[in-house]
């Protein structure tokens, strides 16, 4: 007995799916037409909480905006001191803003941000706050991967065109433009992990960051550590090159205060503030700065932190309202025109 | 190997060769469907297509045993053999460890201390589905429905088909095994119908359902609090377990219409359904007419009287609910459907000369009602459950429900137009009444989508677990 037999013929076949692939190279025809003349909508900022954090970042850099005091450093600035909080508990309620990024970019990156921020408002940037944590300069590296991110995300926000996640693979089916360029702007990216439960979506950081003058918050849960270790407060060598290429990108009339972030206080050690300042002292030689933010908190209570390193809500007020305390002093009143 | 990965599309486009070489021999054919298939599950795990082959040789003797046999008591004896072993195979693997927790639970409020730990027991892909499928034939054959299989190469195949091995739809021999016995005819229309049915399933799916995913993910976790919140994140896991399961069932029923055969529908717009006696009728069809048909009717279905129909209800929900999974969730899902039922019947049977309630209001009882037992379904645990309807009361809303709901929308406007169309016409394959142009431009639209959606680390399907 026979297996099977066809009651239609190659002809039938070719008709059935013929014109559909037809349709298909059309539209993948149309899609590489579009990228070879760019009139494709770029990506939105929603890829990855991430990039959507750093294009906020090189965005806001780019902004008119009428902030005097900016705050630079890694994720532990960024999450750690809360802009809109600093500049209602100032005396002068002086116009602050966050530029703070991540801890994997260098120092260069973080003065190229303040330094664009300074071109597109000229004269107006009293002072710079940079904030690290200690293991940043205990580490004095960073990640050529991260920087590489960062220049192709600046370079889009720059020219207004970019591709936000280069790949070296051939796009020849248009996937990559069909999900980033065009479905991604009617599908938001749902988060994972820690801070999902609030913002929910990549774009809602984006919305954050721009509702709190460029802060963020870290919603996780702090762990004790198994193994008790100390805050670890050392300066690598390797970071004076860093250090230095900062302090020659500080825009000309813009004072710099220097600062390193708290650690949980399950991790403190009783000379830790003289260890602190010591290291500060030592890397000031390098940066030059106005002056130490030596009375920042050296530790906070660990229910202040949303996982080591990062503050929570009730730790980024406390840190926030000490950092106030301690810029009052420092700074100066507009007298003049800023930037004389 | 899942339907939606790349390594799936070259098994079949390899067999599909195969299946075109032997075109002029039947018994080829039913021996390359057997290795195609036995191959296709050992991609999962090779050491259960031992198991497999044990219970298929299994029931084809005993349904042998049976149809040769005139002594009722020897008839039935061995068809209580088929159904225990296969039930015992399937409580092995799928339910000890829950029965073992359960009664250390047990005896734990008594006041014994149990140290007893779960042990580690690999759940086989589609036993739930093969052993169904199998119970299925040898009852049939015992009921004398359908002579059992003289050839054991069809009836191994049968049982082993690959399109539907491992998450149904769930056959019945007297509709598929004459399939294999017989001269297939592949026709322009199967081909055309097959084809759409693969595209949609798959763009179900791989667009869909894969990307109904987190936003589910997002709701069902110990932090969530917001009423708001669990209704939009049980919408989205309603929608995208239909998604997920009827993409499924769709390319199984496609790439069988491909080879000539036909499969049994299994999803017909549920949430259409104006009543949850309807819904049943629509969801998981061949799941919910094999517990009619072998669990329902035999404990005396409706005929019995009114408080036996009410327990032959809720046990059969309870049964269907535990067929899902050995969790406290399937448990109370089935509950909750089997308490549905008991309702839906009692209004029947208390207005029986009535008309029944309007179509939308019925609608929007029915999908409340659904929704629910998908809240029950899709938590993890009682804790969560509890969590979750708790959160109910709480009408604020998240902060991230706009992007929430505008994907939810996005994500939902292909399947709703395609339903609406399809329940409007009164055709499930409505899209093959386009003109050529124009479905060409549909088909070429969601070819596009899926081929931008494709990974290449395929999301399984949320019915391979059970």
């Amino acid at each position: 007995m026979k297996s099977h037999e066809f009651q239609l013929t190659p002809r039938d076949l070719v008709g059935l799916v013929g014109p559909t692939l037809v349709v298909v190279l059309v539209a993948m025809g149309l899609l590489q037409a579009a990228r070879h003349w760019r009139c494709l909508p770029p990506p939105p900022l929603s890829l990855n909480p991430d990039l959507t954090m750093l294009a906020h970042q090189a965005r806001a850099s780019r902004q008119r905006d009428p902030a005097e005091i900016v705050l630079v450093g890694d994720s532990t600035c960024l999450m750690g001191v809360d802009a809109g909080q600093l500049s209602r508990e100032l005396p002068r309620h002086d116009p602050a803003l966050s530029l703070a990024l991540i801890i994997g970019l260098d120092l260069k990156v973080y003065g190229g941000v303040l330094r664009t921020f300074a071109a597109t408002n000229p004269g107006q940037v009293r002072a710079a706050v940079l904030l690290l944590t200690p293991q940043k300069l205990a580490a004095g590296n960073h990640s050529e991967d991260e920087v590489a991110a960062w220049q192709t995300i600046d370079a889009t926000m720059a020219t207004g065109w970019g591709d936000l996640s280069p790949t070296t693979e051939t796009d020849w089916l248009g996937r990559k433009l069909l999900r980033e360029n065009l479905l991604a702007h009617v599908l938001d990216t749902p988060l994972r992990g820690s801070g999902a439960e609030y913002f929910g979506f990549s774009s809602q950081i984006d919305h954050y960051l721009t509702a709190h003058r460029g802060s963020l918050l870290d919603f996780g849960t702090f762990a004790l550590p198994r193994r008790r270790q100390h805050l670890d407060y050392q300066l690598a060598p390797g970071f004076e090159a860093e250090s230095r290429a900062f302090r020659s990108l500080l825009p000309a009339g813009t004072r710099l205060y220097i600062g390193l972030t708290p650690g949980p206080r399950s991790a403190a050690a009783p000379d830790d503030r003289v260890r602190r300042n010591e290291l500060l002292r030592q890397w000031n030689v390098w940066m030059q700065a106005d002056a130490l933010l030596t009375n920042l908190p050296t530790t906070l209570a660990d229910a202040g932190f949303a996982k080591s390193g990062h503050l929570n809500g009730r730790g980024q007020a406390e840190l926030t309202t000490a950092l106030a305390r301690e810029l009052a002093p420092l700074l100066e009143p507009k007298t003049g025109p800023p930037g004389k | 190997m899942l339907f939606n990965s790349t390594e799936f599309l070259v098994f079949f486009a390899l067999f599909l060769a195969g299946f075109a070489v032997v075109r002029n021999s039947l018994r080829a054919r039913n021996w390359l469907l057997l290795v195609a298939s036995y191959g296709f599950y050992a991609a999962w795990d090779y050491r259960f297509t031992g198991l497999l082959l044990a219970t298929s040789l299994l029931d084809f003797t005993l349904a042998r045993a049976i149809d040769r046999s005139t002594l009722p008591g020897r008839r039935r004896a061995l068809v209580a053999v088929s159904v225990t072993i296969n039930l015992g195979v399937l409580g092995l693997f799928k339910y000890l460890n829950f029965f073992r927790e359960s009664f250390a639970a047990l005896l734990q409020a008594g006041g014994w201390e149990t140290h007893w730990r779960a042990w580690q027991i690999i759940l086989p892909v589609g036993v739930s589905f093969y052993t169904f499928q199998s119970i299925s034939y040898v009852v049939d054959v015992y009921r004398r429905q359908m002579p059992a299989s003289r050839e054991l190469v069809p009836f191994l195949a049968y049982v082993a088909f690959f399109p539907q091995l491992v998450a149904g739809p769930i056959e019945r021999g007297k509709h598929l095994l004459p399939q294999f016995t017989r001269t297939l005819v592949i026709t322009r229309q199967g081909v055309e119908a097959g084809l759409w049915l693969i595209l949609w399933g798959l763009f179900k799916k791989v667009a869909l359902a894969d990307n109904l995913a987190p936003l589910v993910d997002l709701v069902y976790r110990p932090a969530t609090t917001s009423g708001p919140a669990v209704v939009l994140g049980t919408i989205a896991f309603a929608l995208q377990i239909y998604c997920d399961f009827s993409g499924y069932t769709d390319v199984a029923r496609g790439v069988a219409r491909l080879l000539g055969f036909e499969l049994l529908l299994n999803f017909n717009l549920p949430y259409f359904a104006t009543s949850l006696r309807d819904f049943w009728n629509r969801w998981h069809i061949s799941l919910s007419t094999w517990i009619r048909d072998y669990l329902y009717f035999p404990l005396g279905g409706s005929r019995r009287g009114t408080g036996r129909t009410y327990l032959n209800l809720a046990v059969t929900m309870l049964i269907c609910g535990l067929w899902h999974g050995a969790a406290v969730n399937y448990v109370l899902w089935g509950a909750w459907h089997g308490l549905g039922l008991m309702v839906n019947h009692g209004w029947r049977s208390l207005r029986p000369d009535r008309a029944p309630l309007p179509a939308f209001l019925g609608w929007g009882l029915t999908a409340a009602f659904v929704l629910f037992g998908w809240l029950l379904f899709r938590a993890e645990s009682l804790d969560q459950i509890i969590q979750l309807t708790r959160a109910l009361a709480d009408p604020q809303l998240p902060t991230w429900w706009r992007p929430y709901l505008g994907n939810l929308v996005v994500l939902a406007l292909p399947l709703v137009a395609m339903q609406a169309w399809q329940w409007r016409t009164g055709r499930l394959d409505a899209p093959l009444t386009l003109q050529p142009w124009p479905r060409a431009i549909l088909q070429g639209a969601l070819v596009v989508v899926l081929i931008a959606f494709w990974s290449a680390e395929a999301a399984p399907f949320i019915y391979f677990q059970f």
